[in-house]
């Protein structure tokens, strides 16, 4: 007994001469931090340039990209340069899975990037707001506008107000940089591709142009022995492009209300104005009609009978690389995407193809009417955030100006005065790029690509003012394009022009503030997971369309759709009400 | 005397299986077993050959019972000359070992002073060690608490934490408290061995196969732990286990993009995705499975240990 007494005594010692020294070492870093911080304070309030302020760490997060090449990232030219513009040194910080997570952990426990980013939550705004943990940025930069010139102008905007009053209440106070979304031209779902030698073989290679001729197609196509379509749903949840294809030409959906606002809904009335109505249409007469023409389809072998299973862009790449597809749908109404699956599948899997062996379809009508796409063509992407843990938040957003400013924008996208630079190619933009798991011939660099333009775009605020900017970015892709590359962009760019204007509405800006609230949101989710539960069972015959449509429409109803139909058009009308023009 | 007689075995009826001593029971028990072990092998197989097959052979589809078009290691020689592999499979490995060895050391020993209930106070330690089982302070919590060790962005975050297993410290704990025959201890007591002495000289050998089949455990949960690099590390690229890797070779793009680029800067044609994915997950893979012949002859017995309480 005594020699375990004596044996727990020791390891009571020993534990706390442990805990003494852990605590002495973090206690060191903790001074040294204070000491560094209060450095950097005194400089910059003085300094009148980047070069004769204090020489700063800045840690700048971004998802998606990679880290792992260390060297090559100590040659990157483009970070070298921004490092010597800002006087600054950089760290990157990236990750995918369980980066959000450790982004906002490191924000609760005082040890965020400098500059880290989300995807535009904002009840997480409005809460880290609320609990102190980020920078009032507007503050700093009305402080000292001569300081950040390009950060004033786009704070002092008035749609910048609008963001910032629809996340905090107040339009004066900033706490992030707003990242919006828009692409260079509409995109849109719902245009299938085709291979070329089987149209041929089961149409005399004449293209569909209406619900039922794509309907009858891919059923001669299942009788051909091939399978006829596989629109993109590996999970049976992802609706929007049967949607697009079959559903909204005959003027319904059988989408769930989930995403934008709108979807699962039907417009009637006048755009912009009082008679403006969205009606929800998921579970109406027309859908059930369309439900129908898809488990016949799925019967006949028209509709892919993988889907559900079959995955997206491996197995269904796959299967249409190698013939055995008649059509496909992953988009398609924007260029860009029918030359990358030009790429892969189709010459990853026929290195001798050429662009005829596919074929872009049309948009389908019925009754000469197109689907409509409903967009505001904005939408928000990432938000920047400097938590208040950070020693500088001045010299971050010198960085943040920098990037913004047009010397930053320039050297960000390979662009002088944003006109593109045609005497540094994929060679100069291989270093910059290739460290961080690019390398693939884009001459821009991969980072603070989101910053501005949630589609990673370039954006010229010198010469437009912030929602002029973001809403209308520039798209230098095409100049490093290779020639294989343009000639499918431009192919696809040729037939989607042909009904682009007819499918595509655009929405009045204020739909980009509609703010649901949660109770509008659970009952969305308990609808799509309604949604999902009874089109996959009816699409596929374990649930017959007739007995279980009536259970359908019940379940909606018990759901709260009425509900959320009265939810979504009044949050539509204060919308337009608080910021329609 | 009829019924005795129809019982009686027929030399002329007795089929080929009787003659080699099966029966009907026994046909249906192997067959059985065999296509479950098939049902569970051939996903790994299938992982392998299609590892190994050319591409334009692989995207064909179909059942693929061995590698068509021949075999070609080229997926392997892509992922062996990323830099971030090789050293990723050297932390994986050190970091096993290390993790694996301190964490059998820690539980091992503390499960064996829990299970001396008769010392005043471990109830208490024992019920504040299970009450973790049920209760986590959650990630915020240990997040500040490895901050203030100074373990966040270290390797040691990926070794010491998970030092105490308690799911098995209280296999452990049970199985010196009911199967360690107490003779032994009181003998080498009297035979003047100390405390630490008693823990590895007598108790640990008698406890061999536990402990084996434990270890094998907490070895693979090491070996594909990646949460405390994603969640406390994060950034350090130097210090990204295997099984990290093998996240992102599924769902990061630009890992992939590294690699096949890698490939292509080496003069090998770009590999496919899919292809370099089931590459990775048998590189992953074969380390563990070279522990298990080690630790099998232990393995059967160790689990099933301390199940029966006499």
């Amino acid at each position: 007994m005594k020699k375990q007494k004596r044996m727990l005594a020791m390891c009571l010692a020993a534990a706390v001469a442990v805990s003494m020294a852990v605590s002495a070492c973090s206690g060191d870093t903790a001074s040294s931090a204070t000491a560094s911080g209060a450095a950097s304070g005194t400089a910059s309030g003085t300094a009148a340039t980047n070069a004769d302020r204090e020489t700063v760490n800045i840690r700048f997060a971004q998802y998606g990209n990679s880290v792992d090449d260390v060297a090559g990232m100590e040659n990157d030219p483009v970070k070298k340069a921004i490092e010597e513009a800002v006087n600054i040194t950089l760290e990157y910080d990236t990750g995918t899975e369980g980066f959000d997570d450790r982004m906002q952990n490191e924000l609760f426990t005082g040890g965020a990037a400098d500059l880290f980013p989300t995807w535009g939550e904002s009840e997480k705004i409005s809460s880290w707001v609320e609990d102190g943990l980020v920078v009032n940025l507007s503050e700093i930069v009305n402080a000292d506008p001569d300081r950040y010139p390009t950060l004033y102008k786009i704070f002092n905007s008035d749609e910048y107000k609008m963001y910032n009053e629809l996340y905090t209440g107040d339009p004066d106070s900033a706490y992030a940089i707003y990242g919006i979304s828009a692409y260079a031209e509409p995109s849109f779902s719902g245009v299938p591709v085709y291979n070329s030698a089987i149209l041929e073989e089961v149409n005399g290679g004449k293209v569909p142009a209406t619900v039922d001729e794509f309907i009858d197609y891919t059923e001669a196509c299942a009788k051909a022995g091939y399978v006829g379509w596989w629109p993109r749903n590996d999970k049976l949840t992802n609706w929007q492009q049967i949607d697009m294809t079959i559903a909204r030409p005959q003027g319904t959906t059988i989408m769930p209300p989930t995403g934008d606002a709108w979807n699962g809904f039907v417009l009637s009335g006048e755009l912009g104005t009082d008679s403006e109505k969205w009606t929800l249409a998921t579970v109406s007469d027309e859908s059930k009609e369309v439900v129908r023409q898809l488990h016949e389809m799925y019967e006949a072998g028209a509709l892919d009978s993988g889907i559900g299973v079959k995955s997206d862009f491996d197995d269904a790449y796959a299967e249409f690389g190698a013939g055995n597809l008649a059509s496909a749908d992953f988009g398609f109404g924007y260029p860009s995407q029918f030359k990358d699956f030009y790429n892969n599948p189709w010459l990853a899997s026929n290195p001798d193809g050429q662009l005829s062996d596919l074929t872009l379809g049309t948009a389908l009508t019925e009754d000469g009417n197109y689907a409509k796409t409903y967009s505001t063509g904005t939408w928000v992407g990432s938000h920047y955030f400097i938590p208040t843990s950070c020693e500088n938040p001045d010299r971050v957003l010198d960085l943040v100006e920098f990037v913004a400013s047009t010397e930053g924008q320039d050297l960000l996208h390979n662009t002088e005065n944003y006109v593109y630079r045609d005497d540094q190619g994929a060679d100069y933009w291989n270093a910059a790029t290739a460290p961080y798991g690019y390398g693939d011939g884009r001459c821009k660099y991969v980072w603070f690509s989101y910053m501005f333009s949630g589609t990673e775009y370039e954006v010229n605020f010198a010469d437009n003012d912030w929602w002029e900017a973001v809403s209308n970015p520039i798209d230098n892709s095409e100049h490093w394009a290779t020639e294989s590359d343009q000639a499918a962009i431009e192919y696809a760019r040729g037939v989607v022009s042909e009904f682009r204007d007819e499918v595509n509405v655009t929405l009045p800006t204020y739909y980009n503030m509609i703010s649901l609230s949660s109770d509008a949101e659970e009952i969305r989710t308990k609808l799509t997971n309604t949604t999902n539960e009874y089109l996959s069972q009816m699409l596929g015959g374990q649930l017959d369309i007739d007995e279980s449509w009536d259970d359908y429409v019940a379940a909606y109803e018990q759901d709260g759709a009425a509900e959320l139909e009265q939810m979504v058009n009044d949050a539509i009308a204060t919308a337009r009400e608080t910021y329609g023009e | 005397m009829k019924r005795n007689r129809s019982k009686k075995p027929s030399i002329g009826r007795r089929t080929m299986l009787g003659r080699l001593g099966f029966n009907f029971y026994d046909v249906f028990i192997y067959g059985f077993c065999i296509l479950f072990a098939l049902v569970c092998v051939y996903p790994m197989w299938y992982v392998f050959v299609a590892s190994v097959t050319p591409y334009e052979e692989y995207i064909k589809g179909g059942l693929m019972l061995w590698p068509r078009g021949g075999v070609d290691f080229q997926y392997y020689i892509a992922i062996f000359s990323t830099k971030s592999f090789l050293n990723s499979l050297w932390i994986s490995v050190s970091k096993t070992v290390l993790a694996t060895v301190l964490s059998v050391l820690v539980t091992s020993t503390m499960a064996y002073a829990v299970s001396k209930t008769h010392v005043r106070g471990m109830k208490v330690i024992n019920a504040l060690v299970v009450f973790n089982l049920f209760f986590t302070g959650g990630l915020i919590p240990q997040y500040m608490l490895y901050q203030d060790l100074g373990l966040l962005r270290s390797y040691w975050v990926m070794v010491i934490p998970g030092a105490l297993n308690i799911t098995y410290f209280v296999i452990m704990r049970n199985y010196f408290t009911y199967s360690v025959p107490k003779e032994l201890e009181e003998a080498a007591r009297l035979d003047g061995c100390t405390d630490v002495g008693l823990f590895f000289r007598i108790v640990m050998p008698v406890s061999k196969a536990m402990v084996a089949a434990v270890t094998l455990f907490i070895a693979v949960i090491n070996w594909n732990d990646y949460y405390n690099y994603m969640m406390f590390i994060g950034n350090k690229t130097e210090l990204q286990p295997f099984a990290w890797i093998l996240r992102r070779m599924l769902v990061d793009q630009s890992m992939m993009n590294t690699v096949r680029n890698g490939a292509a800067s080496l003069g090998l044609q770009t590999p496919p995705p899919m292809a370099l994915r089931m590459a990775t997950i048998i590189c992953a893979m074969v380390p563990i499975l070279c522990v298990y012949p080690f630790l099998q002859k232990y393995f059967t017995s160790g689990i099933t240990l301390g199940a029966v309480k006499e």
